[in-house]
């Protein structure tokens, strides 16, 4: 049994179910399957499968299926949709005009910009009204409402941006990323010198860097002790000056004249004691 | 047999016995010293971390109140430009401002690097002696000079107001600290009565129980 991966898009909304699915599955078991999932809404007309421009056999199996790879995208369509497309021989890659998504149709080369732009607010990928928007084709060609594709040299898989109107255009790719690329290559110029000059005015490694928080900043104002702001505040009142409570210890005084007392005692007791004897 | 004969019979079980007993009180207290000297420098080695730690608290409370009084400072330097400028409300408002600081900051610094200190020296007297002399008395000298400053004729005249007074229990942690370290014929005595009287205070308030 073989596996092969698909997603499968929604005939109205685009979006896309990715699924590994037995390659001996026919189509329609995987319609049912789809139906079944709550994927696809029950239609009276029914689904098929289509790949780019070929659109399945209900009975075929994937299998048999030729340039069917593994990441393809299966669109679902109506039965209408199905026969409007078997004589539609142009996909086309419509880009979301604020989004990043696209949504690629089948349609006919001669299908008019204004009916296209309906078929894209018809299938919910744009909101509003038709003459809301525009479409750009490559070289920033814009479509009038009435002009047909095949008349702005539109081919198979190419993109066309919608345009809300009122919006500038979209640039080409190439040269936005041409300019970006410069502005990318000034932006690292300008941060290398900037660096290189913060390099060059930082301190040599073997120097002492200075502690903002004990710098000593010197003003031009002598420093006032509390004394001498005190002083001159009582100056000021004609109040004498506050002295300094300094009182004399008497200890050592005491201390020296013991010691002294003591040896002139102890030279009279001698002397007393020799005249004894 | 006579006592000693029976000593003599056996006097090498005695001797054997003997020596075994004092085997074993020997073993046994020197186990016992070896155990109490472990527990001993392990508990030095917690004290000299408590100590440090106090250290650290010791020297971080002096800064503490050496920037509080750096600010007292600032504070009576701008009374002093204020007064000369003659800016009556300015003059009040430095005026309470700086008694406000002395009071509820300054104060409170000193107060609690005292406390620590207190504990800290508590078994080196010499230390703690030092510590009043160097620090206490510096403290009390400020106070009177903010006090001096805040009552100054001049200044109470402008602003209309009454002399501002303090309490002894603002103060009463440092007349305790010099107590602690008062001796006879020493001049801490002497001086403390004069710092009373500087601060508005009676020495003979110090006789009295104060809650």
């Amino acid at each position: 049994m073989t596996e092969i991966n698909l997603n499968f898009m929604h005939p109205t909304y685009g979006t896309t179910f990715n699924a590994d699915i037995d390659s001996s599955f026919t189509v329609e078991e995987m319609i049912t399957n789809l139906l079944h999932s709550g994927f696809l809404p029950p239609n009276d007309e029914g689904y098929q499968l289509a790949l780019r421009k070929q659109i399945f056999d209900s009975n075929s199996t994937f299998d048999s299926i030729e340039n069917l790879y593994d990441g393809d995208i299966i669109r679902i369509v109506t039965g209408n949709q199905a026969q409007d497309n078997s004589s539609a021989q142009l996909v086309v890659n419509l880009k979301h005009p604020t989004k990043g998504i696209v949504l690629d149709l089948q349609v006919s080369p001669d299908i008019i910009a204004s009916d296209l732009i309906q078929m894209v607010l018809d299938k919910g990928f744009i909101q509003g009204l038709s003459d809301q928007y525009t479409l750009v084709t490559k070289g920033l060609n814009e479509l009038n409402a009435d002009q047909p594709l095949s008349s702005a040299q539109v081919s198979h898989q190419d993109f066309i941006q919608i345009v809300q109107i009122g919006s500038s255009a979209m640039p080409a790719i190439a040269p936005m990323l041409y300019t970006m690329s410069q502005q990318l290559e000034q932006l690292e110029t300008g941060m290398t010198k900037e660096l290189d000059l913060i390099k060059s005015n930082m301190p040599a490694l073997n120097t002492i860097p200075i502690d903002a928080k004990r710098a000593i900043n010197p003003t031009e104002e002598a420093y006032q002790s509390i004394d001498s702001i005190v002083g001159r505040l009582r100056s000021d009142a004609k109040l004498p000056p506050l002295k300094p409570i300094r009182s004399i210890n008497f200890m050592p005084f005491l201390i020296t004249v013991g010691i002294i007392a003591l040896i002139i005692g102890f030279y009279f007791f001698l002397k007393a004691i020799t005249l004894f004897y | 047999m006579t006592f000693w004969e029976i000593i003599q019979h056996d006097f090498i079980f005695y001797i054997i016995n003997l020596i075994i007993f004092v085997t074993v009180v020997l073993v046994t207290w020197l186990f016992a010293k070896s155990k109490q000297l472990e527990t001993v420098s392990k508990l030095k080695t917690q004290l000299e971390y408590l100590k440090m730690q106090q250290n650290d608290k010791l020297f971080d409370l002096e800064d503490k109140y050496k920037k509080k009084q750096e600010s007292l400072r600032l504070i009576l330097k701008e009374l002093e430009s204020n007064y000369k400028t003659n800016d009556k409300d300015m003059v009040e408002a430095r005026r309470n401002e700086l008694s406000n600081v002395f009071l509820l900051e300054y104060k409170d610094a000193v107060h609690k690097y005292a406390r620590l200190a207190d504990q800290y020296f508590a078994e080196y007297r010499p230390r703690h002696r030092e510590f009043v002399q160097n620090h206490i008395f510096p403290f009390l000298d400020t106070s009177r000079k903010i006090l001096s400053a805040i009552n100054t004729p001049q200044i109470m005249q402008m602003v209309g107001g009454q002399p501002i007074k303090y309490s002894y229990q603002d103060f009463d942690f440092a007349f305790d600290l010099i107590r602690k370290n008062m001796f006879m014929f020493d001049n801490f005595r002497a001086d403390l009565k004069k710092y009373m009287k500087a601060l508005g205070f009676k020495p003979s308030e110090l006789d009295k129980q104060h809650v």
